[in-house]
């Protein structure tokens, strides 16, 4: 036998980031700890964002708010004995009644006022801004309170993230109240919705859903409102045309990555709509699932929604409305949020991101 | 196939310890080094090609990858069983030695499908390992102090569950 001659198969850098990229956000914290030139590597901002890009679609997870806890899941072991359920400690120590406003690459924003806190679960950074210089006591002409529009979301075009706050005076004015993570401080402009008759309706609270670079929130009008964040302006999705008027309601949700809407009837059916490709109004699937009040919870990489029967449980069904799978014991009194995971870390004026003790 | 063309061409890489291996044109494209080096030279390329930072072992691997590859695109039924049999049996033939020279070799030669799948193949490997297997694997060595790692090792508790034994 020939006599090799030996050498090192030490991988250089390039190379091992190649393969760290292929790796989930889990395994990439625990191997922050192989070495220092890892953790600087896995906490890279650019590795971050490759990182992302490369595994946006696959690294949903679900947050689950109730008795004061919140704990992460795996979208892909909810049917599990086991899901590996993995317990967080609200930052800030927050309380129980903290609200989740909206989530974007991998961040979520929590909301209990007068703060906003900007988390992202998975590697514990997080910033704190305060909105309270929007109470009542601190403005000259009044806001009206309950008027407030929540949102989160990202500049593409200026590597940015916005905290949103839209809210109306008692004069009817609109203002769009926003915090970028880079300019640091609050900044307000008057704005309008696409559409007078939108006024009534969007004052109904609820939260900001980010998808594709702009922000959606539910409104009982005919059609969407969203933001476009890099415009910075509104614009409307409306419904499908099939959807119809007569209906007992129909809730913007966002599943697995797509705007849906979920429509309850009086014929104790469920209909999911999924807008399979965003923006493209025939794109509308329905699924209809043969229960009525079925609050679903998430949409499967393989077509499936899975969701709470209003008799308990979840349930599990397929684009054809056939239970694929289901479990009695589920405690659905919590909130449920889906969120994907991520390595990033906010941008900010000075560079460093945040982290509380 | 065809009788007179270029797919028949015929190049000839020479490893470090002087192996020579024919290889066709074809196949050659692949290795996109290799191919680059054919394009830069004015005149066809006659002599062995010297390839000094590869090894007869991981060529030999390169080459007998790309050719089964090829064979499996070239139309037979059920290639993509068969071919995914021959990626699992490829992967699972190598040490975890043999599998960093052969990426080290691959990305020398830059083959791209072969690189991609070696990094996948690593990174399946690694995914629910300790981080001693992990320095193990890599050949790193731990600069943390053993303060360092805990602080680190608490902070990110979550990360540790669930982790394969060693």
């Amino acid at each position: 036998m020939t006599k090799r001659i030996n050498y090192k198969n030490d991988l250089p850098n390039e190379l091992i980031m190649e393969i760290l990229t292929r790796l989930p956000v889990k395994s990439l914290m625990r191997f922050k700890c192989v070495s220092k030139s890892w953790f600087a590597i896995i906490s890279n901002d650019s590795f971050a964002k490759s990182h992302f890009e490369r595994s946006a679609s696959s690294s949903h997870r679900i947050l689950c708010h109730g008795d004061g806890e919140l704990r992460s899941i795996d979208p892909d072991l909810l049917f599990h004995k086991d899901p590996h359920t993995i317990k967080l400690s609200i930052p800030y120590s927050l309380s129980a009644y903290v609200r989740i406003q909206g989530s974007c690459r991998g961040f979520i924003m929590l909301q209990e006022f007068p703060d906003l806190v900007i988390w992202n679960p998975s590697t514990g950074v997080n910033k704190r801004i305060s909105y309270d210089h929007l109470s009542p006591g601190n403005l000259e002409s009044g806001i009206i309170l309950d008027s407030f529009m929540f949102g989160f979301g990202y500049d593409a075009r200026r590597d940015d993230y916005l905290a949103i706050i839209v809210w109306c005076d008692v004069n009817g004015r609109r203002f769009l109240e926003y915090f970028s993570m880079r300019i640091n401080k609050w900044e307000r402009v008057e704005i309008a919705l696409p559409r007078p008759s939108m006024d009534a309706a969007a004052s109904l609270s609820s939260p900001g859903y980010y998808l594709n670079g702009a922000i959606h929130w539910d409104t009982s009008s005919d059609s969407i409102l969203a933001f476009d964040m890099i415009e910075r302006e509104f614009f409307e999705i409306p419904l499908p045309e099939p959807l119809g008027k007569e209906f007992m309601s129909c809730c913007l949700e966002l599943l697995g990555g797509f705007l849906c809407l979920c429509v309850w009837r009086e014929s104790k059916k469920t209909e999911i709509w999924v807008m399979k490709e965003y923006g493209v109004a025939s794109s509308w699937t329905v699924y209809r699932i043969p229960e009525s009040n079925f609050d679903p919870l998430y949409f499967t990489k393989s077509d499936e929604i899975i969701g709470f029967p209003s008799l308990g449980g979840l349930a599990k069904y397929d684009e054809k409305g056939e239970l694929r799978e289901c479990m009695e014991n589920w405690n659905y009194e919590y909130h449920f949020w889906m969120y994907l995971e991520s390595l990033l870390s906010l941008p900010s004026s000075s560079g460093i991101a945040w982290k509380e003790e | 196939m065809s009788g007179i063309s270029d797919t028949e061409r015929m190049i000839t890489l020479k490893t470090v310890e002087g192996t020579l291996f024919d290889v066709k044109s074809s196949i050659a494209k692949d290795l996109k080094t290799v191919q680059a080096f054919i394009d830069d030279s004015d005149d066809d390329v006659t002599s062995p090609i010297p390839l000094p930072n590869v090894f007869t072992r991981e060529l030999s691997r390169i080459l007998d990858y790309l050719n089964n590859h090829h064979r499996f695109r070239s139309g037979i039924e059920k290639a993509d069983e068969e071919m995914a049999r021959y990626d699992a049996e490829f992967a699972k033939s190598m040490s975890h030695e043999e599998l960093k020279a052969l990426i080290l070799a691959a990305n020398y030669l830059n083959v791209k499908d072969l690189l991609e799948f070696l990094n996948q193949t690593v990174a399946d490997v690694i995914q629910n390992k300790s981080v001693e297997f992990v320095r193990n694997f890599f050949g790193i060595e731990n600069d943390y102090t053993p303060e360092e790692e805990e602080k680190l090792r608490n902070e990110n508790e979550w990360a540790f569950n669930g982790v394969e034994q060693d």
